[in-house]
């Protein structure tokens, strides 16, 4: 059984193209994790009277990268020093060269005597700087840090929404919720107290511990309620409630609606933060992965072995869990990585129009949009635009790649 | 069918109405604050005039109706109702809704509250300046707890408030003693007309005919109130804009539409030949191109002054407009170039998607026994292609084209940015960097409007020109 694992991928695997682009996908993961060490004006190793330091590491176990307080460890002649593969950090300006310099431009420095020469080459800013002479290179590797933790996180969050919506909404079209009278209006009279308890701000001495109790107890009054009244034969009966047609229609709603608009809309009314980013496209994005997961859900309904599974005393979660959700794991992985694609290209086009990110953060959208004020300057264009390009090109070949042939 | 249609509809206005909802409920984030906004900033520092600028303001906010209740049903407690959290003034919001939620007893809290406000009055007049600052602090305690610090504070004993002090004291224990706060518990749910939504839907006018409306008509009568920034109504703001945008998105479907379909027969046609074997992929290649990188580039290579000087960057028009006395053609011809760049933005996937399902539908159809007959009879290939396969094939085109406007007009986002158009676009994103939220909403709304009517457009469309659905929806017992 277990060879069998992973089948679609390793038949995916066989294409050139694929292999490629998972390649290319696992290699800007690994940037992205390692940009800190790799790309940081805090030397990696030094070593001088005191014994090994270790700067670039400490700032990055302290969770502090970027621009910080730096001590200026090139100042001490007798140390031994080892810099950072890209010795600039993002966002960190190099006055020297500021005001658009390119890769084939003369990059300057200043010696230790005030003279100013050639950057040597392995300080050489490789794609060119921006007004503010930040290094272009390092700024890519912090983006694809920002992007692809946005479109990992925010694909995840919608993932989780739409499974759990689109597999309540599918499967109860599929088997029906048939619920007692009794159990319903009871259940329609305590709720708005139990929701009362929940949600109100205001309530004196209303602390955790009080307001689980009073849930508790209303729980009970519910349940006991329903006990009662379930011996008159009226509300012994049961009936279909039908909340598939609320979802569906809900979900129809925010997957025909233009996504980018609602982000932008509402990133005007939230503060500039990453998290808040992640919140909105999560907002955005569920509605595709319940739509799938619904009909997912109803063509595997339609097999025989669910009878089957069902006739041999399997309960409904295990039916969901063992037999419906591996048939449909398939389709939602393609639309998963469809999706992490696309939230990385909504995120880099609202940091492009200045929104989402706290300013200051530099991403591949803001990149290009320097770029964008200055058209001169080719390597500030061409290069994030590359990366993002090639970025979401992989990700829709690996999904393509995945899907089923039919 | 009439009925299927009819369901239709009703689901595509209870969205548009989703929409509005959503819209209105964005204006009630922050109310005190838009009713600042709509004041214009206090810049005066005296006294006088800043008794002056709450004055209005609370007259404002209240002819704005910001103090009712924000829908048909409002939620709250027993103890607490919901007009005390829609006061005009947010630290007597704060104060009476702790007050009244620890003695459960409104009508007692806003008793109190007049008394502490008396004495507070009373007390900044006073000459001792430590308790003109106990009474400065009053109104903003948020608990009793602060309230009990600032009222014991020996500094009042001295003053002539101090009775007024013993009085409020007994007071509060007299509120505290009685209270009942087992009424904060219970919900309660309370229905009217007098609220929010329904003005903002309907004016302040008659709700059927808008008459006698003083500070809005209502959002069904297209008044979303005024800009922030230039003080002019939205609906005047969002509508040149919305002709600009909408004018570039029919041209640019117009155009796409006449390009894709020779490009998707010139595909099928050549189809063996090495030319068409490189063009594929690469399609597909651009089409994964984002809008945004694809503007730049454009951008960067054919209006930049160091490479292509080809178009101008930006605008619609030259900076000092057009010649006085040139007819319209004369000008269509100015400001071609300005449109040349964007447009090409705006096709490129488009065409590049529409010649794919084209090409794809062409193949399929192209199988068909009527095809063979028509080679048979010795028709030209071209006209096999135009007269006999593109006239099945092109029905799903039609209506993907209409449900295209939408992608059109939320691409218009980064276009019109890109090359500084002032269209919906620009608009939009202006208006959030500058935190306009009416003309936000404005935008959002006519968008979602937009969205909906296209997609009702091209659904019903779908359903009167292709037969084949109309006799399945029958079979299937839709009907």
């Amino acid at each position: 059984m277990s060879e069998k694992r992973f089948t679609r991928f390793r038949m995916a695997w066989r294409s050139l193209s694929f292999r490629i682009a998972v390649r290319y996908i696992v290699f800007l993961f690994a940037l992205a994790l390692l940009s800190p060490i790799i790309a940081t004006r805090q030397p990696l190793l030094v070593k001088d009277g005191d014994g090994f330091h270790f700067p670039a590491l400490t700032e990055w176990g302290r969770g502090n990268v970027g621009l910080q307080d730096f001590k200026n460890w090139d100042d001490n002649p007798d140390a031994f020093v080892i810099h950072a593969l890209i010795p600039y950090s993002p966002g960190e300006s190099d006055l020297l060269n500021s005001g658009y310099k390119g890769p084939f431009d003369e990059q300057l420095t200043r010696q230790s005597n005030g003279t100013l020469t050639g950057l040597p080459i392995r300080n050489w800013h490789w794609l060119g700087t921006d007004l503010r002479g930040t290094d272009v290179l390092s700024g890519i590797l912090y983006g694809a840090r920002i992007s692809l933790a946005i479109g990992l996180l925010s694909s995840i969050c919608g993932a989780l929404v739409g499974l759990f919506l689109g597999g309540i909404s599918g499967w109860l079209s599929v088997t029906g919720w048939y619920i007692r009278r009794g159990k319903f209006w009871s259940t329609v009279i305590v709720l708005p107290f139990i929701l009362h308890i929940l949600l109100m701000n205001h309530l004196p001495g209303g602390n955790f511990f009080w307001r689980g109790l009073m849930v508790l107890l209303l729980f009970l009054v519910g349940y006991g309620m329903s006990k009662m009244v379930e011996s008159i034969s009226f509300f012994n009966k049961t009936f279909r409630l039908s909340i598939d047609p609320f979802i569906t229609r809900i979900t129809e709603l925010f997957s025909t609606f233009p996504k980018i608009l609602i982000v932008l809309v509402f990133a005007g009314f939230l503060k500039p933060s990453w998290l808040n980013v992640v919140i909105l496209l999560t907002l955005t994005g569920w509605a595709d992965m319940a739509r799938l997961v619904r009909t997912e859900i109803l063509r595997v309904s339609s097999f025989n072995y669910l009878d089957a599974a069902r006739l041999s005393g399997a309960g409904t979660f295990r039916i969901l869990w063992k037999h419906v959700l591996p048939n449909a794991v398939p389709a939602l992985a393609v639309m998963f990585v469809f999706s992490i694609a696309l939230n990385i290209l909504i995120e880099s086009s609202l940091s492009f129009l200045g929104l989402g990110v706290p300013p200051g953060t530099v991403t591949w959208g803001t990149l290009l949009a320097s770029g964008k004020e200055q058209v001169s300057a080719w390597w500030l264009v061409l290069f994030p635009g590359l990366v993002l390009s090639c970025s979401i090109a992989a990700l829709q070949h690996i999904a393509e790649g995945l899907q089923i042939k039919r | 069918m009439v009925s299927h249609l009819f369901r239709r509809f009703l689901s595509f206005v209870i969205a548009l109405a989703g929409i509005a909802i959503c819209g209105f409920l964005l204006t009630r984030i922050s109310p005190r604050e838009a009713v600042r906004q709509q004041l214009g900033a206090n810049i005066s520092s005296s006294q006088i005039k800043e008794d002056f600028y709450i004055k209005r303001y609370e007259q404002l906010y209240r002819k704005l109706r910001y103090d009712r209740q924000v829908f048909y049903w409002s939620w709250s407690g027993l103890a607490v109702p919901d007009s005390f959290y829609r006061l005009p003034d947010k630290y007597k919001s704060e104060q009476l809704i702790e007050l009244s939620a620890i003695s459960g007893c409104p009508e007692k809290s806003i008793v109190f509250y007049q008394l502490l406000a008396q004495l507070q009055l009373v007390a900044l007049t006073d000459p001792d300046p430590k308790v003109n600052d106990l009474a400065a602090f009053l109104p903003r305690a948020s608990s009793v707890e602060q309230l009990r610090i600032l009222l014991n504070n020996p500094a009042w004993k001295n003053s002539a408030s101090a009775f007024r002090v013993a009085e409020v004291n007994k007071e509060l224990l007299d509120l505290l003693s009685h209270s009942k706060p087992w009424k904060n518990w219970i919900p309660e749910i309370h229905f009217t007309f007098d609220n929010q939504f329904h003005y903002w839907l309907f004016g302040d006018g008659n709700w059927l005919t808008g008459e006698g409306a003083l500070y809005s008509r209502g959002a069904l009568r297209g008044d979303l109130g005024k800009s922030y920034r230039t003080q002019s109504f939205v609906k005047d703001e969002i509508k040149n804009p919305f002709l600009l945008t909408l004018k570039i998105s029919l041209w640019s479907i117009l155009i796409c539409f006449l390009i894709s379909i020779p490009i998707a027969i010139s595909l099928i046609r050549y189809k063996h030949t090495q030319l068409v074997k490189i063009i594929q992929p690469s399609m597909i290649f651009i089409y994964a191109i984002p809008l945004f990188w694809m503007g730049t580039l454009l951008l960067m290579t054919f209006a930049n002054p160091d490479f292509l000087k080809w178009f101008p960057a930006s605008g619609i028009a030259p900076q000092g407009g057009f010649p006085a006395d040139s007819s319209w053609w004369n000008r269509f011809l100015i400001s071609l170039p300005y449109f040349v760049l964007p447009v090409i933005c705006y096709i490129y996937g488009a065409i590049i998607f529409l010649s794919r399902i084209l090409q794809a539908s062409l193949l399929q159809e192209l199988e068909m026994d009527y095809i063979q007959t028509a080679r048979a009879k010795g028709l030209h290939e071209n006209k096999v292609l135009y007269k006999h396969a593109l006239r099945n094939s092109i029905l799903p085109l039609l209506t993907i084209t209409i449900g295209a406007l939408p992608v059109m007009v939320s691409g218009s986002l980064l276009i019109e940015n890109i090359f500084s158009l002032p269209g919906m676009g620009t608009g939009l994103v202006h208006s959030v960097q500058l935190e306009d939220h009416p003309m936000m909403i404005g935008y959002f709304i006519l968008t979602g409007a937009i969205t909906i009517l296209a997609f009702m457009m091209s659904d019903f469309i779908f359903t009167f020109i292709d037969p084949r659905i109309r006799i399945q929806k029958t079979a299937s017992g839709y009907e």
